[in-house]
């Protein structure tokens, strides 16, 4: 049986927060916006950001092995479909950590994912996310762009989203009437508020070029949203994952297209903005019997936006030899993503240190900052 | 508790007319439900909500009586096979048009709506043809041609009632497409005619096919509980339309459902094992290092790597079965991946049921847990699949999602034991397991609530105007418009067919409460509305006073409001209708 190319056009969701809006009238505005990328299934660092010079490299991996990466720094190369984030990076507004992930080895999607969001050690132990404290702790409501809330959002006071529909509108009588019946409804109170106010878009499927556009949109008004997340699933590439082509190729491909456009749409904004990339861990380094990789440890991160100290890649290289690997499989992690992600919270919120290991990495004190971020 | 609640706790809840009955009468009747797996035969109910199609014909019985004059016998042959297959002829093939074919002629045509000559017209040889003469074998639904709404003459909705069905209506679909694409590429069609002709013929995808009857079937059927419990375990061991051959959707479901009357380890071995899930799971090549397969790539140089690929066998015990929290190591999911090598094997040219073939699969013994598994590939299995399904820690997560799913976001440990202690002491009974959540929600559901999922809170609504479902499967995309159960669903953030990850849907509301998701329900009720006021004539005064009580305030809102729709507004928006 032919399989079917299942990967391909995977959707892509957009989730929006930290508008400065009604609920904190003495908001600090920060001119900073922050772009988190989601990227749900288990990142391949070691074909997006592949070690070239890592002579084992080409020793355990064959099918996925990618060709033609082009080469960054003289050690790490890039996935030739990462043609604008290569650009990006050699003039300085992007930068590459490799070997980095959550401090978890458990290999499953689920704790890890609950764990990448949550920002805590364990999985399950807290229902609020890392993002979503640090807007809380800065002071900012938030706008999610899809239907569901992600758990990386929860944990500020004010949680609100936005996808496009088909569906029929609604008139503000008809809100009217439903928020009366919710109003002593401790879940559903306020539900509507936004949304009875809000102008109405277009209706659409949520494609997610689409959604990156008016994600820049909201983000350009001055009492838009701050903080944009953007999910894309289908890195869980146990099978015929590609190489330089191929699902895992056409994943980065996309995401590096939409990256494109959302600089193009944020306009000089950009200078301001940070992209950053999660995921809940990196692949095993060596092949599976499907032409693809296992779930792993350590991945790479992307960095990219005006606040990127660019054209570098950040990474204490542990080596891919087989004695060198966590289990005698995976990549191991020698750099925190906490870390990376304490120094990006820090730039666009503005917080204190002790605020940032206390509420958003609950008790965890970053080791150091790797000098990913301008200072300003 | 009285009977509408469990019958919302338990089922989809009740229209207008429902009249309230003893709670023993309704548990009594619930476990009745829960003991035989149901005919799934979701076509039988449409046809008792429309009319049937009318037809233009002018043909006299005398002109019918001349053209059968020159009919030959095997023609006339083929005229009562269709006849039987539509259930009216009972006698032989001979081609001899006796007093019981005139018989038959006669009464099917009364079945729709003609005068019973006795002679066949054109048109109705044509219509028999169209509903009996294509699709020999299959389960076709032959109600759904006299639809109304619904052209499905030249349509391809079979249900694929065994993979071998689903796999040979996807090697025809794969013909037909390439023909397509052959004759465009010769330039004697264009892009729009091609695109015509693909969606003239298969006009719906199989998965939305399998949505459409499921609903039907809970909607107008008559096993609400055992449909809730249905849906329990589809989302239990969830696939998704991305990653597979739509054409399994159906029978992966439908196997699913045979299940349910067995045991769990059954069902699990039955899912697992299941081309659909391998396919989801990328199970189907994982080789085995010392396989024959792994052999034929070393002596041939092959560029594939001969290893296994543990995305099955981690989920199967992470989701399926004993959870991270029983603590079983890398080893023991290679040892389970091991022991899966070899299934999912499914080819076009060869279909067997077993869905095995030993060409990649690991030979000799794997450790999991502990316990060596050895013998013959099949009965590894089958024997881990027992042990897993025995493990306490697995009763302790079956019972666990029961309690999430049908009782409380925060289940007690009193109603999780309940269920638990039946699961561990009938050694994973589903009748019996099934039996216990019925107990637990008439018992613990007092003190709790549930916030509906999309897709409950949408089949509740539906039961409660007594139908009123959108049964549209036509269209020219995959972007249909609204007036369809897929797109609906889809809209409101549910599709069944859409999981997005391997553990399913949430049965949380933290899950499911944002304003965009909220904001759908109140738009959907608004767009319904005017079908309920003039199709369906649905009395929202009538349905509150059942629903809310007769002298409750809400009743009496319902009643003061001003227009139809904000009288819908206010009874399926009411956090009391959106709760069970």
């Amino acid at each position: 049986m032919k399989r079917r190319n299942f990967l391909k056009g995977s959707l892509g969701t957009l989730y929006m927060m930290a508008s400065p809006n009604m609920a904190f009238p003495d908001v600090k505005l920060t001119d900073k916006r922050l772009l988190v990328v989601l990227l749900r299934g288990g990142l391949d660092g070691l074909a997006t950001i592949p070690p070239l010079g890592d002579k084992n490299l080409s020793k355990i991996r064959k099918d996925v092995l990618v060709q033609g990466a082009n080469n960054l720094d003289g050690f790490f190369g890039i996935h030739p479909n990462l043609k604008f984030l290569e650009s990006e990076y050699q003039t300085g507004n992007a930068a590459f950590v490799h070997a980095t992930s959550f401090p978890y080895t458990g290999r499953s999607h689920f704790d890890g994912q609950n764990i990448m969001e949550t920002g805590s050690e364990q999985a399950y132990a807290v229902t609020s996310g890392w993002v979503g404290r640090a807007m809380n702790a800065a002071g900012f409501s938030s706008l999610a762009v899809s239907l569901p809330i992600p758990i990386i959002l929860r944990g500020n006071e004010v949680n609100s989203n936005y996808f496009p529909t088909n569906f029929a509108k609604a008139s503000k009588i008809h809100y009217a009437d439903v928020e009366r019946m919710w109003q002593s409804d401790s879940q559903l109170k306020g539900m509507l508020k936004d949304i009875s106010s809000r102008e109405m878009h277009k209706p659409g499927r949520g494609d997610t070029r689409e959604l990156v556009s008016f994600a820049a949109k909201e983000m350009h008004k001055p009492n838009g949203p701050r903080v944009g997340l953007l999910e894309i699933d289908g890195f869980d590439t146990h099978a015929l994952q590609g190489n330089e082509q191929g699902d895992h190729a056409e994943l980065l491909e996309d995401l590096d297209n939409i990256l494109n456009s959302f600089k193009r749409d944020m306009g000089s904004l950009y200078d301001d903005t940070v992209i950053v990339t999660v995921t809940e861990f990196g692949r095993t380094a060596f092949e599976n019997g499907t032409q693809g990789t296992d779930h792993g440890w350590a991945s790479s991160m992307i960095l990219a936006g005006g606040l990127v100290e660019g054209k570098q890649v950040v990474s204490d290289w542990p080596g891919l030899e087989k004695r060198n690997l966590f289990e005698d499989r995976d990549l191991k992690m020698t750099i925190d993503a906490r870390d990376i992600y304490a120094e990006v919270v820090k730039t666009v919120f503005d917080l204190d240190d002790d605020v940032i290991s206390e509420h958003v990495f609950l008790g965890y004190k970053p080791e150091k900052y790797h000098g990913l971020l301008k200072k300003s | 508790m009285d009977s509408k609640l469990a019958s919302r706790k338990l089922g989809y809840g009740f229209s207008s007319q429902y009249q309230e009955i003893a709670l023993s009468d309704f548990v009594a009747n619930a476990k009745k439900e829960l003991e035989v797996v149901p005919k799934f035969d979701p076509w039988r109910l449409i046809s008792v909500e429309r009319k049937k199609k009318r037809f233009f014909d002018n043909q006299s019985k005398e002109d019918a009586i001349n053209d059968e004059k020159v009919f030959t016998k095997k023609y006339k042959k083929s005229l009562q096979k269709y006849l039987k297959l539509a259930d009216f002829y009972k006698s032989t093939i001979d081609g001899d048009f006796g007093r019981g074919t005139r018989a038959a002629i006669s009464n099917w045509q009364i079945s729709i709506d003609k005068d019973g000559t006795g002679y066949l017209t054109k048109k109705q040889i044509k219509l028999l043809k169209q509903q009996f003469g294509g699709y020999l074998g299959y389960n076709y639904p032959k109600e759904m041609q006299n639809l109304s709404t619904w052209d499905l003459s030249s349509s391809d909705l079979r249900y694929p009632t065994s993979v071998k069905l689903a796999v040979e209506h996807r090697h025809e679909i794969d013909i037909e497409r390439e023909r397509l694409r052959a004759l465009l590429a010769a330039g004697e069609i264009t892009n729009n005619e091609l695109q015509r002709l693909w969606w003239k013929k298969y006009n719906a995808f199989s998965w939305w096919r399998d949505t459409q009857t499921r609903s039907i079937d809970v909607v107008y059927g008559d096993t609400p509980t055992f449909n809730r419990f249905w849906h329990f375990w589809i989302n239990y061991f969830p696939i998704n339309a991305h990653a597979i051959e739509g054409e399994l959707f159906g029978n992966y479901y439908l196997t699913i459902r045979e299940n349910m009357a067995s045991s769990f380890s059954e069902l699990l071995y039955d899912a697992t094992r299941h081309p659909a899930m391998q396919s989801f799971l990328d199970n189907s090549d994982s080789t085995g290092p010392n396989s024959r397969r792994a052999r034929d790539i070393k002596k041939n140089q092959e560029k594939e790597i001969a290893a296994i690929n543990e995305n099955l066998a981690r989920e199967l015990l992470e989701l399926f079965t004993l959870t991270p929290a029983a603590g079983y190591t890398q080893d023991d999911v290679n040892g389970t991946a091991y022991v899966l090598t070899g299934w999912g094997q499914l080819w076009d040219d060869d279909v067997k049921d077993g869905y095995f073939n030993d060409y990649r699969h690991e030979p000799g013994a794997h450790k999991v847990l502990g316990k060596k598994y050895r013998g013959k590939p099949k009965g590894k299995l089958k024997a881990l699949c027992n042990d897993l399904a025995k493990h306490p820690m697995t009763a302790r997560h079956i019972a666990n999602k029961l309690c999430l799913h049908f009782i409380s976001d925060t289940p007690s440990e009193e109603a999780i034991q309940l269920i638990e202690n039946v699961y561990n002491q009938s050694s994973g009974d589903l009748i019996k397991t099934h039996h216990a959540v019925v107990d637990a929600v008439i018992k613990y559901g007092d003190t709790s609530t549930k916030f509906l999922q999309p897709e409950l809170w949408f089949f509740n609504v539906h039961k409660a105007v007594g139908g009123g479902l959108p049964l549209k499967f036509l269209g020219q995309s995959d972007n249909w418009g609204n007036d369809q159960t897929n797109n609906i669903l889809y809209e409101m953030g549910h599709l069944n067919s859409r999981t997005p990850q391997p553990n399913g849907w949430s049965d949380l509301a933290v899950d499911w409460l944002t304003p965009e998701m909220m904001d759908r329900r109140v738009r959907y009720i608004i767009q319904l509305s005017p079908k309920l006021e003039y199709k369906l004539k649905f009395d929202p005064d009538e349905y509150a006073i059942n629903f809310f009580g007769k002298d409750s305030a809400e009743a009496a809102d319902v009643k003061a409001a001003p227009t139809f729709t904000r009288a819908c507004l206010k009874i399926f928006c009411h956090p009391k209708f959106m709760r069970t």
